[in-house]
């Protein structure tokens, strides 16, 4: 997010005669704009026409300014005059609130790479009228006419049958309109940046740590703070004075990174990044031998629960159908209760793609108990999501893949 | 990113993805006795099982001598029918003759990997149809390979169009809060490990000199600088109030404010101010730079024209320039002027700050300008003077001023 600024202001100096005040010849405002922007991917278009005039498909809500928007797209256009002729484009205020005034910037991203892109702005642009007011929750600022059907399907708007639409809001802040408006910005704690740099720099260290040979001094205070096992260790009645402590179990990266979570609350810079295929490639030793799911196993001997929750969410950012398999055996090996869950839902909501994969062959073999937990989440989920006919569907759609299957091979007959 | 006629394209901050797509599924529907059916009359079906597609039920239906009776009979009709009890089901379809001679010449009529022009089909309610009228000839039927031992094999496939939101973090593991400070909390209240002991008043307060030099750069040149005292185990506090260190020293282990109702044991307004006024000045003393801030933003929020110009005076004195600038910015608007400068503080701030006033008047000038209405009748009644109760200043003023002094 950014912030744009505008600022006038005028003072006057102390006049010589006392009792004269000399007013100031400018006036003083703080108008701002706080800008946030989402991209909303349409695909399926084909599929979205016919849907009907002044039917919508919506985005997910997006977060700017504090209030919440969300993108309307009406494929058949959002007025029965225009006979289904324009697509149309809304942004929509998804907050309750009232009076919110903000400008916005509605772009067709061209995908050809021409960046001809088909953009309709308020921004870098004069405001004749000042910026639009959204009255009430469902308000919307947009385009019946955004773009003439006919020549859509046949633009560099339209690849693969997807669309692609980038938002941006900025929502106007004035303090002289709202005199008790809080623009006073609380940073982030600072908890983990001042012990930090305790670790950084190891004054008033009083303990060493033998691991594998290599030494790490540390903070007996801080380690007793944020782990009830070190605690233990150094301030039971029964603890000896101990100042040097050999730590048998873990590899030196593997500690170096725990020493890091414990004065700073985060993971350490060479953990692995992961992306939905990092894993893909990867057997389940190889995996086990990430620095991530040896801070995982750490995390476990050590009780150490908001680790294990960051180590369980950076591992979630490498589901993927081929990969799901191998993370859901991980996650019942180290008892990652919320990774397990997140792959049982993942499996759940793509049940026939997973079960054709080499992973999950695997993973019966080696888990059969995860299959019955697998089988539970497909009954759960259907079961909780009943109500939501959306989300009943795409069961449907993972179980009716064998009806696709004989569909298949009928076309194949015709040729 | 790229640029489009000046205007740079932003990445975004965030992405959603709607898919919309179709769920698939398929059955076969076997007329056995095609003979027998025959003559039935237009308009007249036979009708296969009822069978489920996405969430929805639907069935065959068979016209053996057509549906439309201006056909006389000549064609044979075939139609896919919305069983359940639904509104505007939008779907594609297929349906398949059967060769049944093994040839694979299969008679099909499929939206299926085709250019939807139009979209999808709408089924608007329970009974809508999709199909042909005119689906096969029937003198051509009758003598084809479709026809087997006077048996007709019917494919029917239907995909149901759904929209589906994929959002950035559909399968993320949501975070708590950082607990960093609780466990810090926790050795605090336990006294595990304390090294130093503060007598504040009547009250002593054991903490670390470790975690204090870590989170205070005052009590880490205090305890670990080139002219501090490590050693030092005991020390006095007398200028702060014991309720102001203690909410203090929770901020250093947690790094939240405390709740200030319930360590003042006051549920007033007055006093809640009051008592952030005095925590604002310890935290300035012993430069907690976030917990200043959290201080402003309270006193910001609490403000009103009774404690205005006390705030404005603790915000003048310590140099708190975004409080400073609210302060004045609440006292300059026309509804706040005047009851502003009947308070007790207002009186004592002329006296106290008298700078502040010509900053004061110059805020009240440009809100005019900006207003553009006149408040010159308030503005005159500024020049009265009058004496005032300066206690709670003077002791703020007083406790802030000295210094910590060590006992060992």
């Amino acid at each position: 997010m950014s912030k744009l600024m505008t600022r006038t202001s005028g003072s006057s100096s102390p006049n010589t005669i006392p009792d004269q005040i000399e007013s100031p010849t400018s006036s003083r405002s703080v108008t701002q704009t706080t800008n946030g922007s989402h991209q909303f991917v349409i695909q399926g278009y084909s599929l979205a026409k016919g849907i009907g005039v002044g039917k919508h498909i919506a985005s997910d809500n997006f977060s700017v300014g504090g209030y919440q928007w969300t993108i309307f797209v009406y494929p058949d256009g959002k007025n029965p005059e225009d006979n289904s002729s324009y697509v149309s484009v809304f942004i929509v205020l998804a907050s309750e609130c009232t009076e919110v005034r903000a400008l916005f910037e509605l772009s067709l991203v061209d995908q050809s790479g021409k960046g001809k892109h088909k953009v309709h702005s308020h921004f870098n642009r004069s405001l004749d009228g000042g910026p639009y007011t959204l009255k009430y929750r469902g308000s919307m600022w947009g385009y019946k006419r955004f773009f003439r059907r006919s020549l859509l399907e046949t633009s560099d708007y339209l690849k693969d049958d997807c669309l692609k639409i980038n938002c941006t809001v900025g929502v106007v802040v004035s303090e002289m309109h709202c005199p008790r408006l809080l623009s006073i910005h609380v940073p982030d704690s600072e908890l983990g940046s001042h012990f930090g740099k305790l670790l950084d720099t190891l004054q008033g260290s009083d303990v060493t740590f033998d691991v594998a040979g290599e030494k790490f001094q540390a903070h007996k205070l801080v380690l007793a703070a944020r782990s009830q096992f070190f605690r233990s260790m150094f301030y039971n009645t029964l603890a000896e004075n101990n100042s040097d402590v050999v730590i048998s179990d873990l590899e030196p990266k593997v500690f170096k990174a725990l020493l890091h979570f414990m004065y700073k609350d985060s993971l350490p810079g060479d953990v692995e990044p992961l992306t939905a295929h990092s894993f893909d490639l990867l057997r389940p030793s190889e995996i086990d031998d990430t620095l991530i799911v040896k801070l995982l196993a750490a995390a476990e001997m050590y009780n150490l629960s908001r680790l294990r929750l960051l180590c369980e969410s950076h591992i979630c950012k490498g589901i993927s159908i081929s990969s799901v398999s191998k993370i859901l055996a991980l996650s019942d090996k180290y008892n990652a209760s919320e990774l397990k869950s997140v792959s049982l839902k993942f499996t759940a909501e793509n049940l026939a793609a997973v079960l054709q994969t080499k992973a999950y062959e695997d993973l019966k073999d080696d888990c059969p108990n995860l299959q019955s937990e697998l089988l539970k989440a497909v009954a759960g989920y259907d079961d909780t999501s009943s109500s939501g006919g959306g989300k009943s569907q795409s069961v449907w759609a993972q179980l009716s893949n064998g009806g696709e299957t004989s569909s298949r091979r009928v076309r194949q007959r015709t040729t | 990113m790229s640029t489009v006629g000046g205007i740079e394209q932003l990445i975004p901050d965030s992405v959603s993805t709607s898919f919309i797509e179709t769920v698939n599924g398929s059955h076969q529907f076997t007329i056995q006795g095609y003979s027998l059916a025959k003559g039935m009359s237009p308009g007249k079906f036979i009708q296969s099982d009822i069978f489920s597609v996405g969430g929805y039920d639907w069935a065959i239906y068979f016209y053996p001598d057509g549906k439309n009776p201006e056909d006389q009979s000549s064609y044979i009709s075939l139609f896919i029918a919305l069983a359940s009890d639904s509104n505007d089901i939008r779907a594609l379809f297929e349906l398949t003759l059967m060769d049944q001679s093994g040839k694979g010449k299969h008679k099909v009529h499929s939206h299926f990997d085709r250019a939807l022009e139009g979209g999808p089909y709408t089924l608007k309610y329970k009974g809508s149809m999709w199909g042909y009228k005119r689906f096969f000839k029937r003198s051509a039927l009758e003598t084809s390979d479709y026809l087997k031992d006077d048996c007709l094999v019917i494919n029917c496939t239907v995909g149901v169009v759904r929209a589906r939101l994929e959002g950035p973090k559909q399968y993320g593991i949501v975070l708590p809060l950082s607990n960093m400070g609780q466990g810090l909390k926790d050795l605090l209240d336990s006294e595990v490990g304390c090294d130093i002991a503060f007598q504040v008043g009547d009250e002593t307060y054991k903490a670390h000199k470790l975690i204090l030099a870590a989170r205070s750069p005052v009590f880490r040149a205090q305890f670990f600088g080139p002219i501090g005292n490590n050693n030092v185990d005991r020390i006095v506090i007398d200028d702060i109030e014991p309720s102001i260190f203690k909410a203090m020293l929770s901020f250093i282990y947690t790094d939240v404010l405390p709740n200030v109702h319930e360590i003042t044991g006051s549920t007033s307004a007055s006093s809640f101010t009051n008592m952030i006024q005095h925590l604002l000045a310890a935290a300035d003393l012993y430069d907690l730079a976030r917990l200043k801030i959290l201080c402003e933003v309270l006193l910001c929020e609490k403000l009103d024209v009774d404690n205005v110009a006390t705030t404005l005076a603790l915000a003048e004195q310590h140099q708190f320039l975004q409080l400073k600038a609210f302060c004045l910015e609440f006292v300059a608007s026309p509804a706040n002027l005047g009851a502003v400068m009947k308070s007790e503080g207002f009186k004592h701030l002329k006296q106290s700050c008298p700078t502040l006033l010509s900053e004061l008047l110059n805020t009240v000038a440009a809100a005019d300008k900006s207003s553009t209405s006149g408040q010159s009748n308030k503005k005159r009644s500024a020049s009265s003077v009058l004496g005032c109760d300066t206690t709670n200043v003077r002791q703020l003023r007083r406790r802030t001023r000295k210094e910590v002094r060590a006992v060992s």
